[in-house]
């Protein structure tokens, strides 16, 4: 710059006159492209470049967390938790679940059935046979009577205890389904014998009772014959035999037998028939009768809920609403009383039970019908009728709903209208359990330990790098952190933060517990080659965390909305001295 | 193992080492927009190719193939050498960016005559004829480039703000001229005049049509949201687009003579000189007035205008990892951004371009025969940036065997410009030679122009000197005087 400005000031004033140009104009030129050189600066050899400090900075990645990320945490170990929306945007977490079932084919036990019945000639009998003229018969009527058990059980299908006392249940009409009926008769005598059996309480389908003859003919001693009657279709009306402790189910056999005399065959003392009758593979299509007034019991113990494990502690997590529905379709003919007073829930770790106080009663009618509609019946348990909140807890703990039934609440059925049990009747009941999520959390902390062992490389040309977290939470809780790092002894080398890093500030709410405003939190953590060689020598972290829900201290609750969500943004910024 | 990725580092160091290298080999270049000894001394035939009206010293020249010379320059817009510089070698990288302005240039330009040859027909017309070949370009590069290389995008001055790379770009072309020209006198109004056409064929060309990109950095989440736009184009080489994948220049292949030119255009000259007075002279030319076209084996590099905003990778997608697909999340992540920012190519992308395109304006003082002194304004286009200049210049004649001449030229880039040639005639054969900034080019590394002329071409007409011209005769500069109707008085 020198130069240039001298030597144009030097060729400028030449120009001036045309004398000075005439004159002066070769030793002005000269002196001129001599000067230029003189006035400057000799290149330098070397150059030298300072330190770049540079800065740099870059978005490492976001996340945007929406409500079922962040309460993906909650456990249960049917997995049948869902999240639902509900009134005012609010999200409800859902259970839906059958709490048990229980089939009639497998409640009604039809057990064997099985006699014999015959006669034996005594001395005097025989002998008067003997002398009785060929054609002239004696007779001799049988009858006999046999209990016959028939049990309801009604603790199938996984439910626990109950199991119908058969002794309370009458039944008046089996129309089968299937069976077998196997007869056997032998003759020990050598008489011409003949002998109808007739089972007044097994009508075949066209109404008419079971009845069967034996001819012996005079084919001597040891004459057998059998049958056996396929029952499809059949029905069984049971005689009812009162013994000291209630009812007993029998079935009666007669028979009527004649004898000639065979004069080829001497009657001799002990000879006569024997007879086997045996009921089997018994299944129906319908049982009628009078169920009884006993009580049974379903308990459901599927549902473990998880909220929070061991690593966190609440002094309070206070629920305000929850709800249970019970649904039962009654595909029995006899109606149904449930109380549930069989719901509580206890911890896994303690066993502490809390019971569900409810005592409104819940009648399910019988269906209309064998082949009619199912009755149905619900019940709402909430908040507004029980203490069923309590019974979510921040701890692991297991919700038992159990429903306990009677039958026949209101009295034996009419002789008009009897129970009934068609064979593929059923009785489910379901449950929907909805718990909004609005809550007071306070005082929950989470510490936990995690080994660590790091290789950290930090660059000569890295001065230090600045990690930022952004925290944009729409959700009504609040979250501090602090990390701990320990070397291989346990003693403390360092912490991200003296105090505890606000990582998340609870959303603002109305008065409703609804969020309302998200709010911001941005945080920088400063790392440099110190804190490498500290982390490093680092073999365990100690994260400490506590939170709570907004204005938890003043005893609101807030809500988890639809659209709450969180949204984490990492980003880094970078000093450097770079040698150029 | 955590790691800090020190490839992070190296691209930082080599952005800025690159961007320095750059400034730094551009800060001593050379100039183009200057004046040569073209526009002080008749006693160049090319001189009249400044300005067609004017007349050659001698009554007829030719320029033969490989024996014309050449002339280039370089001119760079940036500060200068030792702005930057200190004497211990220092480099003031602050001022170095203080000095910048937002859009800088390098600009160099050579043209090396291939035949040329004139002659005077009469005491009023002359005419001329030349064929040159010309390979000029222009670099335009950003302030922020160095300033961001420099300081990082974090920078307090930086980060918030657009981070501006409009106008990086290039442009360059190579053809050939072949042009007529002729010269009248109008000697009642002491003025002649001079047209000159050129037929253009141009053999290959770079063109940066459209160049913008911007960087912006979020101040709070870091966030980086980039913008921009792109059309190059290029012509002089066939392009098998279905075998283009990449940046790569796999696809380009060798232009076919037997298909023409690659480009062809046209251009004018116009050129005034009036002799306003015994001893003054006024010029005015107008040069380079036309355009080339380029419309044979001409491509389209294009980025569609676009913003993309770039927040990080998503931290659940990677956290869940993509081990189904064998490709982690940033690397999905930077495919896609390639995607969005792939290049499309296209042939058929006719454009055009002009020739260096020169207005000049003069006034020239000459007492006697041997010494005149001459101002004047210029501004010279390349690729629609115009450099303006204004300088001062004398010439000093021994007789029609040598002259000498020095220069002194400031431009509207805060520079100045100091040169100085001869011309030396021996027999039939005369040789030019003028530098700007280069004669001292040891020790004036102040500078970031230069500019070397030489010239040589074969003159006929020229008989000894005549008598000494008397006080009160018009100069011999004035052409009106000079040649054969000159030379036959004596």
């Amino acid at each position: 710059m020198t130069g240039s400005s001298s030597s144009s000031r030097v060729l400028s004033a030449p120009l001036i006159s045309a004398p000075l140009l005439s004159g002066r104009f070769l030793l002005l030129v000269s002196v001129a492209l001599a000067c230029v050189p003189m006035g400057c600066r000799k290149p330098p050899e070397n150059y030298s470049l300072p330190i770049a400090g540079q800065q740099w900075a870059a978005p490492l990645g976001e996340a945007i967390l929406g409500v079922d990320d962040v309460l993906e945490g909650i456990q249960d170990s049917s997995g049948g938790l869902g999240l639902e929306v509900g009134e005012a945007g609010v999200l409800d977490l859902v259970w839906s679940g059958a709490l048990g079932s229980i089939a009639a084919d497998t409640s009604l036990y039809l057990p064997a059935w099985g006699g014999t019945q015959g006669f034996e000639l005594d001395n005097l009998m025989a002998a008067a046979v003997d002398i009785l003229p060929p054609g002239v018969p004696v007779s001799i009527d049988l009858s006999d009577t046999v209990a016959w058990a028939v049990a309801l059980d009604w603790g199938a299908s996984g439910a626990t205890g109950g199991g119908l006392v058969s002794n309370d249940v009458r039944i008046d009409e089996l129309v089968l389904a299937g069976g077998m009926l196997a007869v056997t008769a032998t003759a020990t005598t050598g008489e011409f014998l003949t002998i109808e059996w007739v089972l007044p309480g097994l009508l075949a389908p066209d109404g008419t009772p079971w009845l069967w003859s034996f001819d012996s003919g005079d084919a001597g001693v040891g004459v057998e014959q059998t049958l056996q009657v396929d029952l499809t279709g059949w029905r069984i009306l049971p005689e009812h035999l009162v013994v000291a402790d209630g009812l007993e189910h029998a079935m009666i056999l007669e028979g009527a037998v004649s004898l000639n005399n065979s004069v080829d065959w001497p009657s001799v003392a002990g000879q006569g028939i024997l007879a086997s009758l045996q009921l089997s593979d018994l299944t129906f299509d319908v049982a009628w009768g009078d169920f009884g007034a006993s009580t049974f019991r379903l308990d459901k113990d599927s549902l473990k809920l998880d909220i929070f494990d061991d690593r966190f502690q609440v002094e309070a997590l206070d629920v305000e609403q929850a709800q249970l529905v019970l649904h039962a379709v009654n595909g029995f003919g006899v109606p149904l009383r449930f109380d549930s007073t069989a719901a509580y829930s206890h911890v896994v770790a303690s066993g502490v039970q809390t019971n569900l106080n409810y005592t409104g009663g819940w009648t399910v009618p019988a269906a209309t019908s064998p082949w009619g509609a199912p009755g149905e019946s619900e019940v709402v348990i909430s908040e507004t009728n029980s203490d069923l909140p309590y019974l979510i807890g921040s701890e692991p703990r297991h919700l038992v709903m159990g429903v306990r039934a009677g039958l026949n609440p209101d009295g034996p059925p009419a002789s008009d209208a009897l129970n009934f049990l068609t064979s593929d009747a059923r009785l489910d009941i379901s449950a929907d359990a909805r718990l909004p999520l609005i809550a007071r959390l306070h005082g929950l902390t989470f510490q936990d330990t995690i080994d660590l062992s790091l290789e950290v490389d930090f660059p000569q040309e890295m001065d230090s790098l600045v990690l930022r977290i952004i925290t944009t939470n729409g959700l009504p809780f609040s979250a501090g952190v602090q990390l701990l790092m320990l070397d291989s002894t346990a003693a403390l080398l360092d912490s991200l933060a003296a105090e505890e890093i606000p990582l998340l500030i609870g959303a603002l709410i109305d008065n409703q517990g609804l969020p309302t405003v998200s709010t911001v939190s941005v945080i920088d953590i400063p790392f440099d080659a110190d804190r490498a060689t500290l982390l490093a020598a680092t073999r365990q972290i100690v994260i400490k965390a506590q939170a709570h829900s907004t204005s938890s201290g003043s005893g609101r609750h807030a809500a988890i909305t639809e659209n709450s969500e969180l949204k984490i943004e990492l980003g880094v910024k970078i000093y450097t001295h770079v040698e150029l | 193992m955590l790691s800090f990725n020190s490839s992070f580092i190296s691209l930082a160091r080599h952005l800025a080492c690159a961007m320095l290298l750059l400034s730094s080999l551009c800060t001593p270049a050379l100039l183009t927009a200057q004046a040569t000894v073209v526009d002080f001394s008749e006693l160049s035939p090319a001189s009249s190719w400044g300005n067609p009206a004017r007349l050659p010293a001698a009554s007829g020249y030719l320029v033969l193939p490989g024996l014309g010379g050449l002339t280039a320059s370089a001119f760079h817009t940036g500060p200068r050498h030792g702005q930057v510089v200190n004497d211990t070698g220092w480099v003031d990288v602050e001022a170095l960016l203080a000095g910048l302005d937002p859009l800088e240039h390098v600009v160099t330009n050579v043209q090396v005559p291939l035949l040329g040859f004139g002659f005077r027909s009469g005491p009023r017309w002359a005419f001329r004829y030349s064929s040159s070949a010309h390979v000029e370009q222009r670099t335009s590069y950003p302030r922020d480039l160095l300033t961001l290389a420099w300081r990082g995008n974090a920078h307090p001055d930086l980060i918030g703000t657009r981070i501006s790379l409009d106008g990086l770009g290039v442009y360059a072309q190579t053809y050939l001229d072949h042009g007529l020209s002729a010269s009248v006198e109008l000697p009642k109004h002491n003025m002649r005049l001079g047209l000159g056409a050129h037929y253009l064929m141009g053999l290959g060309a770079v063109n940066t049509l459209t160049s913008r990109a911007g960087w912006t950095t979020d101040p709070l989440d870091y966030a980086w949201t980039f913008d921009g736009a792109l059309d190059v184009r290029v012509a002089g080489a066939p392009v098998d687009l279905n075998t283009l994948d990449s940046m790569g220049l796999d696809a380009f292949g060798e232009p076919n003579p037997m298909e023409g030119p690659i480009a062809s255009g046209a251009s004018f000259d116009l050129g005034l000189v009036w002799d306003v007075a015994p001893e003054w002279q006024v010029e005015a030319a107008a040069t380079g007035l036309g355009s080339i076209r380029w419309d044979n084996h001409a491509t389209a590099i294009r980025l569609d205008p676009q913003s993309f905003r770039f927040d990080g990778i998503d931290l659940l997608e990677a956290l869940s990892d993509s081990s189904e697909t064998g490709t982690s999340a940033p690397e999905a992540m930077l495919d896609s951004l390639g995607d969005a920012w792939a290049p499309t190519w296209a042939g058929d992308a006719t454009f055009t371009s002009s020739p260096r395109r020169r207005l000049y304006a003069s006034a020239r003082y000459a007492p006697d025969d041997r010494i005149s002194a001459t101002a004047f304004l210029a501004r010279t286009s390349s690729w629609g940036v115009h450099f303006y200049s204004a300088g001062l210049g004398a010439e000093y004649r021994f007789g029609n065997v040598l002259s000498l001449h020095v220069l002194g030229q400031w431009f509207d880039t805060e520079q100045w410009l100091i040169g100085g040639g001869l011309s030396l005639r021996a027999g039939p054969v005369r040789w030019s030679l003028s530098t700007s900034n280069a004669l001292p080019a040891l020790a004036l590394y102040d500078h970031n122009t230069l500019q070397v002329t030489t010239q040589m071409n074969f003159e006929f007409g020229w008989k000894k000197q005549g008598k000494k011209r008397e006080k009160g005769d018009k100069p011999r500069y004035n052409s009106r005087n000079s040649g054969k109707k000159k030379r036959a008085k004596t």
